[in-house]
């Protein structure tokens, strides 16, 4: 879409970049100021001739929703065409009901957020709903969801939000979202191949390779909470205790610190890295002995994938430097070359911008195809009455 | 009128192997090989390649178009680097030697990535979009296809699977055909000078339950490595092939016994010894 740019341009612009002819270009963009998906800037001074008539892209004709579903806390946002956030809630997930009534909260919440954004329900063009599990894209299907939303599986998530907010919905896994929002304003700018790794109640991890987003065939890649981390883990249970999520994930890493046993208060992985600093060994053994798991987690992507960054997000890592050096010095010790490996810059956010990301791109794909339905009903008049061929 | 052919050549740490294929994947001469090694370096190299490429021509005519080329080691644009199994070709630029010695517009790669391809266009990934290929020899090699495409990675070193970590040591000292010597001797076997895996392979056939031990041990280090490719890229095969691949039913009970469910995509090289050689053709077929 030549139109859809940042900056204010002209109809001469329009027939560079399009090699349209000037009564194509004049009839389109005099559709689109009609339709509002263009504003009218005016005359510019004249370089010689007739002044030239600016016009921007509308970037509020139409508006898209962002529903980021954490295990504890869902993020809300509703964003325009170009992915701006206009506002934004956080709400805590909704424990211990079916995926129906969670997902009608969560409906409630994205109207609510239109409101506060002043965005007419039917202004709102896409929204993509992120989840911390397995999704089947294609079908709109949440296949199975991380350990605290257990009772979900083959839930139409799609179908069930998309009635409820009377827009499309996309469904996603949360962390695949992470690493496209990283890519898009945060930490991965300009990085073909990478991966984000989220290390909290679950591990998984996002891959992009050559500029796509990495599934499988499954929509299992980048499961890497199932890593095995070595025979000498398994014992009889393979999987459930041997792997990479039950070693190294949050339940995992309190289980190593006698201290955290009490129950898992919020707040006591701040409280295990507030103990590590002040001496206790055992704090310090708990958070070392993860963050070697986790590194070995990351080697072992790095050697498959060979991704030229890694971003990591999620609870542990976001308590900071000591934790991600010694991620860093693991990675070291088995990859020869490491890739650059970096905490996220979207933090908590970062699978809210996914969904934002993706959604605007899902709206602007429907604009475009409505306009292509238009734009070529034109263009078949116009080749009537001039004879011109395509 | 004349049919084209592209020559692959497969460099490894036991043969040098070449032939010429079709374009649909079909050996179009007989396979010529020689034996490498530890020993193995560029004048050997140059001389066998000069050798092979005249008798694989005079088999398959002069209607060659390219010849892609797969090596061990990884393969950056000039010298090679970290050929463990042909260590007197570290430092050698194989796509210079090989464009002297054959006058041949040539494609290289690494070997394991050539097997990968085979399969996945000619052999047991067919119609497969992402692939894993994994071969089991003298040492362990991984080559990934994803969308169809071989995946190269950022710096060209995708698929260097064996430095995984496994029992604190890379996979490769596990997951190869010492591994599996070292599994049988681990395993109270009494393994002289020059067994191999071979060898234990037999002593296993034969009822030998060290040697038996050993191969279940091997069988569940690959599972292991198969368990860190599937939570990966999540492919819809995984293909193995290589010497090893032969003493498959040692092991294979093993690999499904770890594996489980997920056992179901894991399958078996159906190229042979050709893998390679087809492989390193396939760069080139369009």
């Amino acid at each position: 879409m030549a139109m859809d740019r940042t900056e204010p341009f002209t109809r001469a612009d329009v027939m560079t970049a399009t090699a349209l002819s000037a009564p194509t270009v004049g009839t389109l963009t005099q559709s689109l100021l009609q339709r509002g998906l263009l504003h009218d800037l005016g005359a510019g001074p004249s370089r010689g001739g007739r002044r030239p008539a600016f016009m921007e892209f509308n970037a509020r004709h139409g508006f898209v929703a962002g529903i980021s579903m954490g295990a504890t806390r869902t993020h809300v946002a509703v964003a325009d065409l170009r992915g701006e956030r206009l506002a934004h809630q956080v709400l805590s997930t909704p424990a211990g009901i079916g995926p129906e009534p969670l997902l009608d909260r969560l409906a409630g919440a994205t109207r609510s957020v239109l409101k506060e954004a002043g965005v007419r329900r039917d202004r709102l063009l896409a929204a993509v709903a992120g989840v911390p599990g397995a999704v089947d894209r294609e079908r709109g299907i949440v296949l199975a969801l991380a350990p605290n939303l257990r009772g979900w599986s083959d839930v139409p998530v799609a179908a069930i939000l998309g009635r409820a907010l009377g827009a499309p919905v996309t469904v996603e896994n949360d962390v695949n979202l992470a690493i496209l929002a990283e890519r898009w304003r945060g930490a991965a700018r300009g990085h073909e191949t990478c991966a984000f790794i989220h290390g909290g109640s679950g591990i998984g991890a996002g891959i992009v390779v050559d500029g796509h987003l990495h599934r499988g065939d499954h929509s299992l890649a980048g499961e890497i909470g199932l890593m095995c981390m070595g025979l000498e883990h398994l014992d009889k249970d393979y999987g459930a205790k041997g792997c990479l999520e039950t070693l190294a994930g949050l339940k995992g890493a309190a289980g190593r610190w006698p201290d955290a046993r009490g129950g898992l208060r919020e707040g006591w992985v701040a409280a295990l890295f507030e103990a590590a600093a002040a001496g206790d060994a055992k704090a310090r053994a708990a958070i070392d002995q993860t963050a070697g798991l986790l590194g070995i987690g990351v080697a072992n992507l790095t050697l498959v994938i060979d991704p030229s960054l890694v971003v990591l997000g999620g609870a542990l890592f976001e308590q900071g430097g000591d934790f991600v050096s010694e991620v860093r010095r693991v990675v070291a010790r088995v990859v020869p070359s490491p890739p650059e490996i970096v905490v996220s810059a979207l933090g908590s956010e970062a699978s809210l911008w996914g969904c934002l990301l993706v959604a605007t791109n899902d709206a602007r794909a429907r604009l475009r195809n409505s306009l292509g339905d238009a734009s070529e009903a034109q263009g078949r008049r116009l080749r009537m009455t001039t004879g011109a061929t395509a | 009128m004349s049919r084209s052919f592209y020559l692959g050549v497969d460099l490894g740490g036991t043969q040098l192997r070449m032939a010429a294929v079709t374009a649909d994947g079909q050996l179009a001469s007989e396979m010529l090989s020689v034996p490498t090694g530890r020993d193995f370096g560029p004048k050997d190299l140059e001389g066998h390649l000069a050798d092979l490429t005249s008798r694989v021509r005079s088999h398959a005519g002069d209607g060659v178009a390219a010849l892609g080329f797969g090596s061990a080691g990884v393969i950056h644009p000039g010298p090679l680097t970290q050929s463990d199994n042909l260590p007197r070709l570290n430092g050698v630029d194989l796509e210079v030697l090989v464009k002297r010695v054959t006058d041949c517009p040539m494609r290289i790669e690494n070997d394991a990535r050539c097997f990968a391809l085979a399969e996945q266009r000619f052999g047991a990934g067919r119609g497969t979009e992402h692939l894993c290929g994994i071969t089991l020899g003298t040492g362990v090699g991984c080559g990934i296809v994803i969308g169809g495409r071989l995946h190269r990675g950022s710096t060209s070193e995708a698929g260097e699977v064996w430095r995984i970590p496994l029992r604190g040591e890379p996979l490769e000292r596990s997951v190869s055909g010492a591994g599996v010597v070292k599994a049988y001797r681990a395993a109270g076997g009494a393994a002289p000078e020059g067994v191999d895996a071979a060898g234990v392979a037999e002593r296993a056939g034969q009822g030998e339950a060290a040697a038996q031990a050993a191969w279940r041990s091997f069988g569940e280090d690959v599972a292991f490595l198969c368990e860190c490719a599937l939570s990966l890229i999540d492919p819809d095969r995984i293909v193995l092939g290589g010497s090893i691949a032969k003493a498959r039913q040692l092991f294979e009970p093993a690999l499904h016994g770890v594996l489980e469910d997920r056992a179901s995509r894991i399958v078996w090289a159906e190229l042979g010894p050709a893998a390679g050689v087809i492989g390193a053709a396939a760069l080139n077929i369009p």
